[in-house]
């Protein structure tokens, strides 16, 4: 005779094991507690069906596969002036600097970013981020020295577009300098990381930010200086 | 979890990381959904899952060579990343998943929870939802993680033992253990929340 602990320990799915079926119905006829029990088990496995079904049809919503076309396309081999490494392949240890930094920014005061533009301003004397063809996180060097040619005309024109840099098919606008940041570093120690943000964070870019889209996420170009700190940004499109 | 063999899933994903979109979605769309539920049932949380997809992806895409064939499924390499994210997850975040069932200061916790999972669902999916359907998902999301996820897998993912053991790593007796001390615990709590004792007195 099978005793109340034995039949416990085999649980609902004794139906499926010959060997303790008849056991276990016998023992049933016979014991109201672990009659109730398998109710309880039943009553139990039912709610579960019900989650399951409940969120079976679930999925990542498809914003995340847009996100992931697009670090696909990054991927293109770039015959002229190297890849733009779809950023966030960077890996976790960027991905959470940048986390951190957007966290710890958005803690801070905001101020109006000042534009890459302005003659006036200590960055003014940069090229422009979309002129970096960055490839695996590093400028490259020869597409470096390529812009660096062209850079002084591009300092009395301004920050324009450079079609044959990967970035400038992708990406809207121009980096605009982060506020706190110090000046920005050199091109050849210069990368790209792109991240995705809620669009509340940019308020503490200084942008402004419409309060019914404040939870949309947009993609940012976060330029990274040689120190690892990010030094503009831009929404890339 | 995995889905069926797919013929071709080391060509279609070298063609992927070479920027082959099309090839790229046909590995994404197979595997997207499964790993998402199991995330988001682990973590409660959308957000999380909806990160951890992405990552899983994005791991694979940076380091291709360390998916390899003949050792299996593409689908089971890409839950193990997701498995590996889920766990750290619950690592740093163990408190997202309030501890006690019935104390007033959770009141909000289990809003925001059943908030998470009407994101995931219609208006009217979510109005129909049981009280107590949404009791059991409260109670899942406190069970031990190797129990939670021994449920995940085998009663909402409906893998047999044997899949879900093969997933895991682990023996069938495991799944099954943690499953029956699962079980055990989702009663207790679901008794606590009802205040009424349901079992018959042992005799
Ligand atoms: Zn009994």
């Amino acid at each position: 005779m099978m005793t109340c602990q034995e039949f416990e320990s085999l649980g609902p799915d004794f139906e499926r094991r010959p060997v303790s079926r008849a056991a276990a119905e016998e023992h049933l006829r016979s014991c109201p507690r672990c009659s109730a029990l398998l109710g309880s088990w039943k009553d139990l496995d039912g709610e579960l069906r019900a989650l399951a079904r409940e969120t079976s049809s679930a999925a990542a919503p498809l914003r995340v596969e847009l996100a992931l076309r697009e670090a696909v396309r990054g991927l293109r081999p770039q015959p002229r002036a190297g890849r733009l490494v779809p950023v966030w392949l960077l890996g976790p240890a960027a991905t959470a600097a940048v986390a951190f930094f957007a966290a710890w920014y958005v803690l801070r005061a905001p101020h109006a970013p000042q534009k890459l533009a302005n003659p006036s301003s200590s960055l003014a004397a940069q090229p422009p981020v979309d002129r970096y063809a960055v490839t695996n996180n590093k400028v490259d060097p020869a597409a470096s020295e390529e812009l660096s040619q062209k850079a002084s005309g591009a300092q009395k024109q301004g920050p324009r577009r450079n079609p044959s840099a990967p970035a400038a098919k992708d990406s809207a606008g121009e980096f605009l300098a982060l506020p706190y940041a110090l000046p920005v570093t050199s091109a050849d120690d210069a990368s790209v990381i792109r991240v995705r943000l809620q669009r509340a964070a940019l308020g503490a870019f200084g942008l402004p930010v419409n309060e019914e889209r404040a939870a949309e996420w947009v993609m940012v170009d976060l330029l990274i200086g040689a120190d690892g700190q990010p030094e503009a940004f831009r929404l890339a499109r | 979890m995995p889905k069926t063999p797919h013929v071709g899933e080391d060509e279609l994903l070298r063609r992927a990381v070479r920027g082959d979109e099309d090839a790229f979605l046909e590995i994404y769309r197979a595997h997207q959904a499964s790993l998402y539920r199991y995330a988001v049932r682990m973590s409660g949380s959308p957000w999380a899952a909806e990160e951890i997809v992405q990552e899983v992806f994005l791991t694979l895409l940076r380091a291709p060579s360390k998916f390899d064939s003949a050792r299996g499924l593409l689908g089971a390499y890409l839950f193990g990343i997701a498995r590996n994210r889920v766990l750290k997850h619950l690592e740093r975040a163990p408190r997202e998943v309030p501890l006690e069932p019935d104390s007033e200061a959770n009141a909000e916790v289990h809003g925001s929870q059943a908030d998470k999972l009407a994101h995931m669902q219609t208006p009217a999916a979510w109005a129909e939802r049981s009280q107590l359907t949404e009791h059991v998902h409260e109670a899942v999301l406190r069970l031990p993680p190797d129990f939670r996820e021994a449920v995940v897998l085998c009663e909402l993912e409906e893998l047999s033992y044997k899949e879900a053991a093969r997933l895991l790593d682990c023996p069938i007796g495991t799944i099954r253990s943690r499953l029956h001390r699962a079980r055990a615990l989702l009663l207790a709590k679901l008794e606590m929340w009802r205040s009424v004792p349901r079992r018959a007195t042992a005799r």
